[in-house]
């Protein structure tokens, strides 16, 4: 897929400590529209933090962070949402005691509902679920979870879609179907910012990678721009 | 929806009208014990709009209850206005107050916010008991001398059918859906584009207006009124105990637990009263572990009611009959 000229977002000088740890120090970068970007770095480097800070679940200490053209640092999560920003959360976070299609008609909160429901059969449909769709969250298996999880992020039309470590403590199987998924989904329009671990996966699936380390962007770039730049990583990394 | 549970539901209708018609058969106690199942009934419907369906456990909602009371109390017994004035504006008193109130206490979360709750409802009878100028301190208020028993009745019948009314539409609508989720994993409701904070408040505040009608009927109907009896915490108590045994956020829930509930306290407590408290806690205890989500999840799994929400039900059926485009990718997991 051909990487768009503009930038979704931008970020700059992002700095957030936690009483005495910087878990962001003065990140800046940009994600491309239309692009797959990886978000990498070691346990603790703030990955996490950062989408904290871009979805407004934390307020940055310093920095600002321009979604579009609309500066968002500060904003209330549920607005940046309903802008068509999107994220997981590290955990999987499925409302369990809600059904599946409930979940995911939470997922259009703000939008049509007639279209919602439309969506929501195309979704399950797309990710297998759709006899499941009246069961409770709480009965499905931990995949099964991940897809409801998946299917329900992108019920609204969304311009960036934030993924914290999709593919962790999932089976190869899974990772392919949801690599699937994302694929096909981003043919919608949809520009994706993805945390890993798995290096291997981000260097395939991504056209675009960020390395963070202590809460600084330590380089980005293609993956083998980011690749070449071994010596910095496997310090980091080992031989993954 | 089943055939089965609609006819259920539409049973609620007929029930309605002989209820509306049994002041002209029963008199006396019979009556008042139907009155005092209102009650019960009301004020479980109006702390299940909050807690039962975003999580936000309240120990406090006698606050409600008692502030209507006295502005009855207050209005009626001292000021001598009419009681069908005196008792809507017990409402809208408490539905003003519980919207600053909702801003700041939802801010809490679970034990605290429960906690907080129930400092308020001190807070409250503290000042019901200080504030003697205005509320005759510990001496109470004589509200009424006349024994009021079917107006009340009809009043507290309203007020029933009304927070039903509200409880049946929110279990059905898209708001439900949304203070579900924030019982659920409120973090990932704000994700997903939820105002938690509006809607939160927004269910907190009906909430707290039915139990300052029914607190304001109560007044009415018992005549007398001070500090300790209408700021009894054994209200806060009894409305978490009704709504837990018939089922939080559900819809016939709290109309289970509540009706339960009336029949064992007319039955028993009323006979034995020093056993009041001692079994209160055994309830508690017995439903969280035999029952945790109350009568009606026993009924659901036995399959005698459905879960199927009637905006999903009848949405998807006309999703679904228009013809839709098949996507790829259709292996299951
Ligand atoms: N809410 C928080 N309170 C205190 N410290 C935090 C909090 N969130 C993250 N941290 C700290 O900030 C640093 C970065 O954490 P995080 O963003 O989760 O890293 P990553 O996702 O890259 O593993 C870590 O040292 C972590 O302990
Ligand atoms: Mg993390």
């Amino acid at each position: 897929m051909s990487e768009g000229s503009e930038p979704v977002l931008r970020t700059d000088g992002l700095l957030k400590r936690f009483g005495g740890v910087t878990a962001v120090d003065g990140c800046g970068f940009e994600v491309m529209r239309d692009s797959m970007t990886g978000l990498i770095g070691p346990n603790g480097s703030g990955k996490t933090t950062t989408f904290d800070l871009i979805t407004g679940f934390q307020r940055p200490d310093k920095g600002t962070i321009y979604f579009e053209d609309n500066r968002i640092d500060g904003d209330r999560p549920y607005r940046i949402a309903r802008n068509g920003l999107g994220r997981t959360f590290q955990i999987t976070r499925v409302f369990p005691q809600m059904t599946v299609l409930e979940n995911l008609l939470v997922g259009a909160t703000g939008t049509e509902l007639r279209s919602a429901a439309a969506r929501a059969l195309h979704l399950l449909d797309l990710v297998g679920l759709s006899d499941l769709r009246d069961e409770f969250c709480s009965r499905l298996s931990f995949g099964q979870q991940k897809l409801v999880e998946m299917a329900r992020i992108h019920m609204r039309p969304q311009k960036l879609v934030l993924l914290d470590e999709p593919f962790a403590g999932v089976n190869p199987t899974l990772t392919e179907k949801l690599v699937a998924y994302i694929e096909k989904l981003r043919g919608e329009g949809t520009t994706y910012l993805i945390i890993d671990h798995e290096m291997k996966l981000i260097m395939r699936i991504c056209d675009r990678i960020l390395v963070l380390d202590q809460g600084k962007l330590l380089t980005e770039g293609s993956p083998e721009e980011v690749q070449t730049n071994s010596q910095v990583l496997s310090s980091y990394f080992g031989d993954k | 929806m089943t055939m089965r549970s609609k006819l259920r539901l539409g049973a609620l209708p007929v029930i309605g009208v002989a209820a509306a018609l049994a002041p002209l058969f029963l008199a006396g106690y019979r009556l008042v014990f139907f009155l005092l199942m209102f009650l019960h009934v009301g004020l479980a419907y109006s702390w299940n709009l909050v807690s039962g369906f975003t999580g936000y456990i309240s120990f406090g909602h006698v606050a409600f209850f008692g502030i209507g009371a006295y502005v009855v109390g207050i209005l009626s017994g001292i000021h001598h206005w009419n009681w069908l004035i005196a008792v809507p504006l017990a409402g809208a008193l408490v539905l003003v107050i519980s919207l600053p109130l909702g801003w700041l206490m939802l801010r809490l979360k679970g034990p605290y916010f429960a906690i907080g709750m129930l400092a308020v409802a001190q807070a409250t009878a503290l000042v019901a008991s200080l504030w003697d100028g205005l509320t005759r301190g510990g001496l109470g208020i004589f509200v009424s001398s006349s024994y009021n028993v079917v107006g009340v009745y009809y009043g507290l019948l309203i007020v029933l059918a009304v927070v039903m009314g509200v409880t049946y539409w929110v279990d059905n609508s898209r708001f439900g859906l949304r203070l579900l989720s924030i019982r659920e994993d409120e973090s990932a409701a704000e994700a997903m584009g939820v105002d938690t904070t509006r809607d939160k408040i927004l269910a907190f505040a009906l909430s707290a207006l039915f139990p300052g009608l029914i607190g304001g009927l109560y007044a009415w109907y018992i005549g007398y009124i001070d500090p300790r009896s209408v700021f009894s915490l054994f209200f806060s108590v009894n409305m978490i105990l009704m709504t837990l045994l018939g089922g939080a956020g559900t819809f016939l829930g709290p109309l289970i637990g509540g009706i339960a509930f009336t029949f064992v306290v007319e039955s028993l407590w009323v006979r034995f009263p020093e056993y009041h408290l001692m079994s209160t806690g055994l309830a508690v205890i017995v439903i969280v572990m035999f029952i945790p989500n109350g009568i009606i999840d026993v009924l659901k799994k036995r399959g005698w009611l459905t879960h199927r929400r009637r905006i999903l039900t009848r949405l998807i059926r006309s999703v679904e009959t228009t013809p839709q485009k098949k996507a790829e990718v259709p292996e299951r997991v």
